[in-house]
């Protein structure tokens, strides 16, 4: 399933339920599901804000693929600059307070399963995000 | 034009000020949320509650406004607590560190019945 949205805010959200959608018909548990949503929604507004600077001409692309062990999103967009990914775990208590900044990658890190960035001049930047189906299934691709 | 824009509610019930969040917590409220809890400390607001409802979505924007607030909060020696929040939120408030300044309850009875109690002790 492919998807293609202008980078304004609000359209994630479209964006979101389809997933959600594409998502329990493959058969992520409810948990996993809200997890899903949300990472999409942050993915999407990154790639909306500062991939393709909010520029309503500019398009982001989410594409969903599913085999036997995961579900997998990408969301590419025009821009060239990926951002930098936390590690994981994801360290949340390095303040005294709890920090505000780069909080939308951290969740993305923290919720998904395996999360890589690829950096492409002429095609964007794209991040690829995936689900397993299985938690344990993780012990295979470490 | 997509979002589902945030309204917010003041009330006071039991000493304690509830300020409802219905609607998206995302970029877009927060000169909303800001603006209530400003109005509910300028009255004197030692116990607030927000009360999350109805919130499909709380983003890491509106993560970050309520984390602006709970710096404020502790700074001004008030009390904050949440509820209303569905377990997949409760999991991202906890996660992120927001329980460690706010503490989190599942219904508006439970938090009330809680600051009674802290009011009862202080």
């Amino acid at each position: 399933m492919q998807l293609i949205i202008p980078s304004v805010l609000g359209y994630e959200v479209v964006v979101r339920d389809a997933v959600a959608s594409f998502a329990q018909r493959y058969g992520l548990p409810p948990d996993r599901i809200e997890d899903v949503k949300t990472v999409l929604c942050e993915a999407c507004t990154n790639a909306i804000e500062h991939g393709n600077g909010s520029d309503p001409h500019r398009r982001v692309r989410v594409c969903c693929t599913v085999d036997e062990q995961s579900l997998v999103i990408a969301v590419c967009d025009e821009g060239e600059l990926p951002p930098t990914l936390p590690g994981k775990p994801v360290e949340w208590f390095s303040m005294p307070y709890p920090s505000r900044r780069g909080l939308g990658l951290k969740l993305i890190v923290a919720l998904s399963d395996e999360v890589s960035i690829a950096a492409d001049p002429t095609f964007g930047t794209c991040i690829r995000l995936v689900f397993y189906r299985d938690p344990r299934s993780g012990i295979h691709t470490s | 034009m997509l979002e589902d824009e945030l309204t917010v509610n003041i009330r006071h019930r039991d000493g304690v000020a509830v300020i409802d969040l219905i609607g998206d917590v995302t970029t877009f409220a927060e000169e909303k949320i800001n603006n209530a809890y400003r109005q509910v400390t300028d009255k004197g607001a030692r116990y607030i509650l927000f009360n999350f409802r109805q919130n499909d979505y709380i983003n890491s924007a509106g993560i970050a406004i309520l984390i602006g607030i709970v710096t404020e909060v502790n700074q001004n020696g008030q009390r904050l607590a949440v509820s209303g929040l569905s377990p997949h939120f409760q999991k991202i408030f906890r996660m992120v560190g927001l329980a460690q300044y706010a503490e989190i309850y599942q219904t508006e009875d439970e938090a009330i019945s809680a600051f009674k109690r802290l009011n009862t002790i202080n």
